[in-house]
């Protein structure tokens, strides 16, 4: 699966990313230019292994055409603002509107609050981003890749998501008698996307509807 | 192992080899920058030096300001250029601080509060000079974590919020940001300033003592050279700016001077030098974009320790073609994908990518250079294809110069991954009257039957030496100009005639030229190029450790070429038809050595003696 970290410059996209695959958290890490790669591999709780590929993306402006292009094969994207920074979290409008023009329709998005170490400098309030997340139907947490809270968690979160989406998909595939079943494969997801738009664009609401 | 331990090193500074090497290239550059203080500079002369690698950070620094074009090539401007653009910085700094919004009518004065630094972390949306401050915050956001392992640049008080390197970059940046509107800050930038401020702050003694006699016009601005990093800094910025800024700009990036179009020519350039490998990194999915943005941007400096980067920039701005799509980062770029060939082929996608975006540390910048170099010149052939075979034979023809033997050679051993011990074994009859097979020793490639005249050809290549011994005859080759010198100087140290055992050379005496053990591992470490620096007699049956040996043994090159001057009968050698050049012209292809006569060898020794940086040889024993 191939997950996106996105968001405004400085928010500690890279930090998670590192603390996510090697464990390692770094004050002075160097800006993000382009982007960056690293995998990791978790497993869900019936036992099946997950590998993922995730893209850190710089933050800024400058370099969202390139960025961009990753997004394309993206199944999942992260995305983060600072906690401490309330510009960071106004432009998540900004950045979602990213993702709808440039990645796949059916991409799992997950709002991160990161630094959420920096209590005494809090000035977006987690009440404001999961009303937020909710009202355009995506997930929401908060983490600090400084002391490791919830890194783990998010990242688990959303490919545990994206797994049960695409085996959801490949079952309904296989009920709609399309052919043969490829859980794994990102094409397979691609293929189906516009029959199940309407079951997945909006998880939260459903729960509540149901 | 990287020196000579000092216990066999004469007293003289003379016979540091180290020290030998910067004091040639410093009479060198001296010569072309201040010998009679020309009123215009020898820019090709200064460039053609420099591009192998400045001798110190002062001679860089002011290099680097005549190539990026702060400093004309007339030197009779630069005290006034100098004062002009200094005074012109510290104006601009102080006026964008204390004002963020700048008023144009003087009567108004300045309005509002200076930016402070740090700067908040939440700027208020209706402040007057939001747009001011958040450029502030940005820049300070990524110089806070600009060049973290540099000292120079962690230096400062630990309680301090911002240290005082930072903040010197940061008024650059932001005065950048202020006084170009059109362009901004954009992230990146911090790193390429971090390397100009780095540069132009090193302490440069040499540079600003004034040498005795000399004219009091340059003894007045040679204090002045070194004097204003910061001011220095801000504007080779702008002006390395002025020629690269497409690639930072979003707007540009599908335009011909754009990124888009950089990173599409260097992947042409992988292609058209080996197409296998770039075949096979489209097969795996691995888009050039991935790896070659940062890497184009950011010239290289996020890919190399500081101190390389300064050495790689040397060779980037002091290349004639900087700025263009001839630019030699193109070339070293193609060098560092080529240097990992056997492994990007081996890989999958998941390792490729974060071995490009984080390139291994055991091969630095000296050690891809010579690789760059052939890649420039068109010499590169990958190892399985048709052009490598013909390089190979290309020895008989004499097209091939030894580095590139040696660079082969490399490639080879890489690739194979097989360990051995010599570089190049060159046999030849005790007579120099044929060559009986050139071995490689690492995958056993072999010539058979290579024409004498080859060992002429490959000495007349610039950084060949031949060591001679017995009926056994090593070369090899100093990759780059650099390490030349250091090499020459090491060799010129020790040693003598006797040394080489000339009078029972042609004995079958058991004692061996030994091309340096040393070398080879240093190789196998990935800095050969830098640790090494010359070669020792060892005796392989003697009692003494031949580690030991070689560090009381080192011989000589001028040793080498008073044999080749006093043996003219017995050593074939001969000038090519072509001149070869004293210094190869980064970007030149060398015209290829041709058919050699054997009358014709003291002009060739004498023109190497010529290349020495020392004008008598030194006779010292160790």
């Amino acid at each position: 699966y191939t997950v996106v970290l996105i968001g405004d410059s400085a928010v500690g996209k890279s930090n998670l990313l590192s603390r996510f695959t090697r464990d390692e958290f770094s004050l002075e890490s160097k800006s993000t230019i382009g982007v960056e790669f690293a995998t990791r591999s978790i497993s869900t709780d019936d036992g099946k292994v997950l590998k993922a590929q995730i893209w850190d993306t710089a933050g800024q402006e400058r370099y969202r055409a390139i960025t961009s292009a990753y997004y394309r094969g993206a199944v999942g994207a992260l995305l983060v603002y600072d906690i401490s920074k309330y510009e960071t979290f106004s432009n998540v409008e900004r950045w979602l509107k990213e993702l709808r023009d440039h990645a796949e329709n059916h991409i799992e998005v997950m709002l991160v609050g990161n630094k959420s170490d920096l209590r005494h400098l809090r000035v977006v309030m987690t009440e404001d981003a999961e009303a937020f997340a909710q009202e355009n139907g995506i997930s929401f947490i908060e983490t600090s890749a400084l002391d490791a809270s919830n890194v783990e968690e998010a990242f688990s979160s959303i490919l545990t998501k994206i797994y049960e989406k695409v085996s959801r998909k490949s079952m309904n595939s296989d009920a709609a008698g399309s052919g043969k079943t490829k859980p794994m494969a990102n094409n397979a997801s691609k293929v189906i996307v516009v029959d199940n738009e309407n079951d997945d664009a909006a998880p939260a609401k459903k729960k509540k509807c149901c | 192992m990287a020196d000579v331990p000092p216990a066999a090193a004469p007293p003289s500074a003379d016979a540091d080899p180290a020290a030998a090497a910067r004091a040639a290239a410093r009479n060198e550059l001296d010569t072309l920058l201040f010998g009679n203080f020309p009123a215009k500079l020898d820019m090709a002369a200064l460039e053609r030096t420099i591009f192998y690698g400045a001798p110190s950070n002062g001679y860089r620094a002011l290099a680097w300001k005549v190539f990026i074009g702060y400093l004309p090539p007339e030197t009779a401007a630069w005290a006034e250029v100098l004062a002009e653009q200094r005074e012109a910085y510290w104006g601009f700094a102080r006026e964008f601080e204390l004002a963020p919004q700048p008023r144009w009518a003087p009567s108004s004065g300045y309005v509002g509060e200076p930016v402070e630094w740090p700067p908040p972390r939440n700027i208020n949306p209706d402040d007057p000079d939001f747009a001011a401050r958040e450029i502030a915050r940005r820049v300070f956001n990524d110089v806070e974590r600009t060049c973290p392992e540099s000292p120079f640049y962690q230096a400062g008080p630990p309680d301090a919020e911002v240290r005082p390197q930072d903040r010197k970059l940061q008024r650059m940046l932001y005065t950048y940001a202020r006084l170009n509107p059109g362009i901004g800050y954009i992230q990146g930038m911090s790193e390429l300033i971090a390397v100009l401020f780095y540069t132009f702050s090193q302490p440069a003694p040499h540079l600003s003592e004034p040498a005795p006699h000399e004219a009091d016009e340059l003894s007045r601005l040679r204090p002045l050279l070194g004097d204003d990093p910061e001011a220095d800094a801000f504007w080779c910025l702008t002006e390395l700016f002025s020629a690269i800024r497409d690639s930072f700009n979003r707007e540009m990036d599908s335009a011909d001077s754009g990124v888009m179009n950089d990173m599409i020519h260097l992947n042409n350039m992988l292609k058209v030098n080996d197409e296998t490998l770039w075949a096979a990194l489209e097969d795996k999915g691995v888009d050039h974009r991935f790896y070659s943005f940062r890497w184009l941007t950011l010239l290289l400096s996020q890919e190399f320790p500081l101190d390389q980067v300064l050495r790689l920039w040397d060779s980037l701005l002091a290349d004639p073609f900087r700025f263009t799509k001839k630019w030699f980062l193109y070339h070293f770029s193609a060098a560092m994908l080529l240097m990992l060939r056997s492994q990007l082929l081996a890989l999958e996608f998941n390792a490729i990518v974060p071995l490009l975006q984080s390139y291994p540390p055991e091969l630095g910048v000296e050690t891809l250079f010579p690789l760059a170099l052939a890649v420039r010149k068109g010499r590169y052939a990958a190892p399985d294809s048709y052009n490598h075979q013909r390089l190979m034979e290309g020895t008989l023809y004499h097209r091939v110069s030894a580095d590139e033997w040696l660079l082969q050679f490399f490639l080879l051993k890489r690739s194979r991954a097989q360990p051995c011990l010599r570089l190049l074994r060159y046999d030849v009859d005790p007579r120099f009257t044929q060559v009986s097979s050139l071995v490689l020793d690492s995958n056993r490639f072999r010539v058979e039957d290579v024409d004498p005249r080859d060992g002429a050809s490959l000495l007349a290549g610039m950084h060949v030496f031949v060591l001679v011994q017995g009926p056994k005859r090593f070369f090899f080759a100093a990759p780059s100009q650099q390490v030349k010198w250091q090499w020459m100087a090491a060799l010129s140290r020790a040693g003598s005639q006797d040394k080489l055992g000339l009078s029972a050379a042609e004995s079958s005496s058991p004692t061996l030229v030994h091309a340096s053990t040393m070398m080879v591992d240093y190789i196998d470490a990935g800095a050969y190029a830098s640790a090494s620096h010359g070669a020792a007699i060892v005796d392989p049956d003697a009692p003494i450790p031949i580690d030991e040996q070689i560090h009381s043994n080192v011989c000589t090159a001028n040793d080498w070429f008073e044999l080749a001057q006093n043996s003219p009968k017995r050593i074939s050698l001969a000038p090519p038809r072509n001149e070869p050049e004293p210094e190869p012209e980064p970007g030149s292809d060398a015209a290829p050595p041709s058919s050699a006569t054997p009358s014709a060898a003291a002009a060739l020794t004498s023109r190497l003696r010529g290349w020495l940086p020392f004008s008598q040889p030194s006779r010292g024993h160790v």
